[in-house]
């Protein structure tokens, strides 16, 4: 099930009213864990029932072998548990993700479980704390089989995150407010779901539309279209992800749960290296912790560390994706993080405004990588961009709130409106993408005044209006 | 801070509500795309054949649909009222897949008796790969289930054309039923129009094989197939729409005439065989193709013709059947063959 759809409406509104009228805290939770298998399984066709029983035959794995940690004799069979569970989870990723890949599409099952790669680093995170004990045994041993399960399916985070650390779920699932929002949670909830569901609906399938009409005629690119279609691009994946991290921060507050932020306004970043602490940060942290840190991370000298930091941006480029594209982008920050550890304060004694330009330029140019088809398509999207023509393509505005545009129109603009709308939207999804505070802030902090409210409303009714032609958050893809 | 949040989180929702429901109580009202309520025969304001024609198929009495992309828009129903005496409905959709012509046609057969289906069978829309065709039309109107009219109440699109619809009505710049949809009025047919409209493609290195439609028009003619099986009862009555001499050089210069007339062959085999189908050429009447004052483009052809088209129908002037087809395509292939196309352009 999208959150973009009346249906999720339904379903959130059943969800939050039914679950908290559970009794106690075990039937709450079993209430939640089946919610979260009909939100799963919901709409999905004819693969959702397996994807599910997949995750289901993953999660009895990881939490078998936990169990096995606790209560197991010898300790290399222990370890070896974790292992065999850590294996499993790695291996089936690589089958259902990569086998097309490394067998040049001779071999794909043509289909993933929908939300495999989040709910594989959130199973590698659980047994790599176990390992460690930064899951002690005795916090281990309170978490039953129905929590565990809800853990791995839980509706908001399912699909595409944040990853949930087992620290940023368990104890709270455990906790008094579980299932027990205040007010204070309620109107968190609301404010981040409005949010967010502007950031999707409104802005980020405005500027989809924007970006696509721009691949689809690559060979008519000109130098303006090609930056719009660029920097359309780095807003939309912002604004799509973002939008959907606080629809599920927003879902999961209105349960009683906190997420962890996944997003601090990337894009006011001032180096690559602080870009990659506000964006996607759950994933940067599982990285960091689950592979920089445990490769050596920068304890073993300059070059070393250069090649940890390079396994680990090609490796998450991989994780985006099973092509050269995703490889192309993970290089390309890995590169840029390399040369400012190089440059070292060197590049901190530059103008703020300097540091943030070059930044935000890198970012931009590094996406297209990630968006193309194909590196030949990159490249012509690069060319256009820097020798292309002059000149806006009146194509370029094709899709882009074409309601709104149509009933402009109407009313007398003449055939400007598109244009008017794209800068419109550019403008707003500028400002919004930023200014100092985020949605995830803001929810904590907001004052509950009227204008507010009243903003709230109109976002979520014109978000609420548009979805019948809405498409797909792009992270459910990875 | 927690009684403030409280009354906040409570005007949000109670807001969120009170105005959803105000947006679809417009669209139920107003009801643009006559999902609750049948059209005013005399006076409606016509936007959207995709959207609108599935409440056509709900609220009109018929037994004929009329059926076909943009070539078919401008048959007026009445014509085949009285030409066949009959009651018909028209259903096209510009550029119209068959995904989508087997929705609407499935509404239709749900909702009436239908007796009879003319269907302008247009070659290029069998020559297309199943996969480029469009597939646009609204589930949640070409059916009868509540559950899925929040996606036409809860609507952007339907409300923005809500606010259309009665903007137009207070013009009074509405139409009646019969002229639905119907393009040629605004439009002027004449050689030089139709040459202008006509960008000449440059000659190909080599001809198409005459396979090259094959595979698709096998795919596409299948589901016409699946029609005529699905109601043996029902007449279909399937015409080739007459496509200009324009259209014939474009094919000459493309290498691609041998290939589509291997496409109309393969129609006439698979088509002519059942005994509810007649299939009517319209493509072989060389005085109304070769004279470009009839046409718009290449391919799109004024109302007189249409007029005139409908109105032979029924005498079966131009039907295909097992015995004459092949004579009939040869005599036209020899004609497009030899054509002298650079006449047109001295």
């Amino acid at each position: 099930m999208g959150f973009q759809s009346l249906a999720f409406l339904l379903f959130l509104t059943l969800t939050e009213t039914l679950c908290p009228l559970a009794k106690n805290r075990r039937t709450g939770v079993v209430l939640l864990m089946l919610a979260s298998a009909v939100f799963y399984t919901w709409g999905l066709g004819e693969h959702a029932l397996e994807g599910l029983g997949i995750l289901l035959v993953g999660g009895v794995l990881t939490f078998g072998a936990a169990r096995y940690w606790l209560f197991g004799q010898r300790e290399s069979r222990r370890r070896a548990a974790l292992f065999l569970a850590a294996a499993w989870h790695i291996a089936v990723l690589l089958a259902f993700k990569y086998l097309g890949f490394f067998t040049g599409g001779a071999v794909s099952p043509g289909w993933a479980p929908l939300g495999l790669s989040f709910f594989t680093f959130q199973q590698l995170w659980f047994l790599k704390e176990i390992r460690t004990g930064e899951l002690p045994p005795a916090a281990l041993k309170r978490i039953d089989g129905d929590t565990f399960t809800l853990f791995s399916l839980f509706f908001p985070t399912v699909s595409s995150g944040p990853i949930l650390r087992p620290g940023a779920f368990f104890p709270q699932a455990q906790g008094e407010k579980f299932l027990r929002p205040d007010w204070d949670d309620r109107a968190a909830g609301l404010y981040a779901i409005a949010f967010g569901m502007a950031k999707k609906v409104l802005l980020a399938d405005a500027l989809g539309a924007v970006v696509n009409d721009g691949y689809q005629h690559l060979d008519q690119l000109t130098a303006p279209a090609a930056w719009l279609v660029i920097l359309g691009y780095t807003l939309q994946l912002y604004f799509d992800f973002s939008g959907y991290c606080d629809i599920a921060a927003g879902a999961a507050r209105l349960l009683g749960i906190r997420l962890p932020a996944n997003f601090d306004s990337p894009y006011r970043s001032l180096s690559v290296g602080e870009f990659w602490k506000r964006w996607h940060i759950t994933l940067t942290t599982f990285l960091r912790e689950c592979l920089y840190f445990p490769l050596g991370g920068s304890r073993r000298g300059r070059i070393r560390t250069y090649g940890n930091i390079l396994l680990v941006f090609l490796i998450s480029g991989f994780w985006h994706g099973a092509g050269w594209t995703f490889l192309a982008w993970g290089l390309l920050h890995g590169l840029a993080q390399v040369g400012e550890r190089a440059a070292g304060a060197r590049l901190t004694r530059l103008p703020a405004a300097l540091r943030w330009t070059g930044t935000f330029l890198f970012v931009n140019l590094a996406w297209v990588f990630f968006r193309s088809p194909s590196l030949t398509a990159a490249g012509t999207v690069l060319r256009a961009a820097f020798i292309g023509g002059v000149g806006l393509p009146p194509w370029l505005t094709e899709g882009l709130l074409s309601s709104e545009a149509e009933a402009l129109n109407v009313l007398g603009l003449g055939g400007r409106a598109g244009f008017l709308l794209l800068a419109a939207v550019y403008l707003v999804a500028l400002t919004a993408a930023l200014k100092p505070g985020n949605t995830i802030r803001r929810m904590e902090t907001f004052r509950p005044t009227f204008g507010r409210c009243a903003v709230c409303c109109v976002l979520l009714v014109w978000a609420t209006l548009s979805f019948s032609g809405v498409a797909t958050f792009i992270y459910a893809n990875f | 801070m927690n009684e403030r949040k409280k009354r906040w989180a409570v005007g949000v929702l109670a807001g969120f509500l009170a105005i959803l429901s105000l947006c679809a109580g417009t669209v139920r009202v107003i009801d643009p795309f006559f999902h609750y309520r049948d059209p005013n025969p005399d006076a409606e304001v016509w936007f959207d054949e995709r959207y609108q024609n599935a409440g056509l198929l709900r609220s009109q009495s018929y037994e004929t649909v009329l059926m076909g992309t943009s070539l078919a828009a401008n048959y007026r129903p009445f014509w085949f009222d009285v030409f066949y005496d009959t009651s018909t409905v028209k259903v096209t959709f510009p550029n119209g897949g068959f995904h989508e012509f087997t929705q609407a046609l499935d509404y239709a057969f749900e909702k009436q008796n239908v007796k009879r289906v003319i269907f302008g069978l247009d070659p290029n829309i069998l020559a297309r790969p199943a996969a480029d065709a469009p597939d646009q039309l609204p589930d949640y109107l070409y059916d009868d289930d509540p559950w899925n009219d929040g996606r036409y109440l809860l609507n952007k699109d339907v409300l923005i054309r809500s606010a259309y619809t009665v903007w137009k009505k207070a013009r009074g710049q509405t139409q009646a039923l019969q002229d639905a949809f119907l393009w040629d009025g605004t439009l002027y047919f004449s050689r030089k129009l139709a040459l202008a409209s006509y960008q000449r493609p440059e000659i190909a290195a080599k001809p198409f094989p005459a396979d090259a439609f094959s595979h698709d028009c096998d795919e596409n003619l299948a589901v016409v197939k699946s029609w005529v099986e699905g109601h043996p009862d029902t007449q279909f009555v399937f015409f080739f729409s007459p496509y200009s001499i324009l259209y014939w050089d474009k094919m000459q210069r493309l290498g691609e005439t041998d290939a589509m007339f291997a496409l109309l062959r393969r129609t006439a085999e698979e088509l002519l065989p059942y005994e509810n189908v007649d299939l009517q050429c319209f493509l072989t009447d060389t005085d109304v193709i070769t004279d470009l004052d009839n046409y718009a483009d290449h391919i799109h052809v004024a109302g007189r013709v249409t007029y005139a088209m409908a109105q032979a129908m029924p005498s079966g002037e131009y039907r295909l059947t097992e015995e004459n087809y092949r004579q009939r395509l040869d005599a036209l292939h020899e004609f497009v063959v030899n054509y002298d196309y650079e006449k047109i352009f001295a």
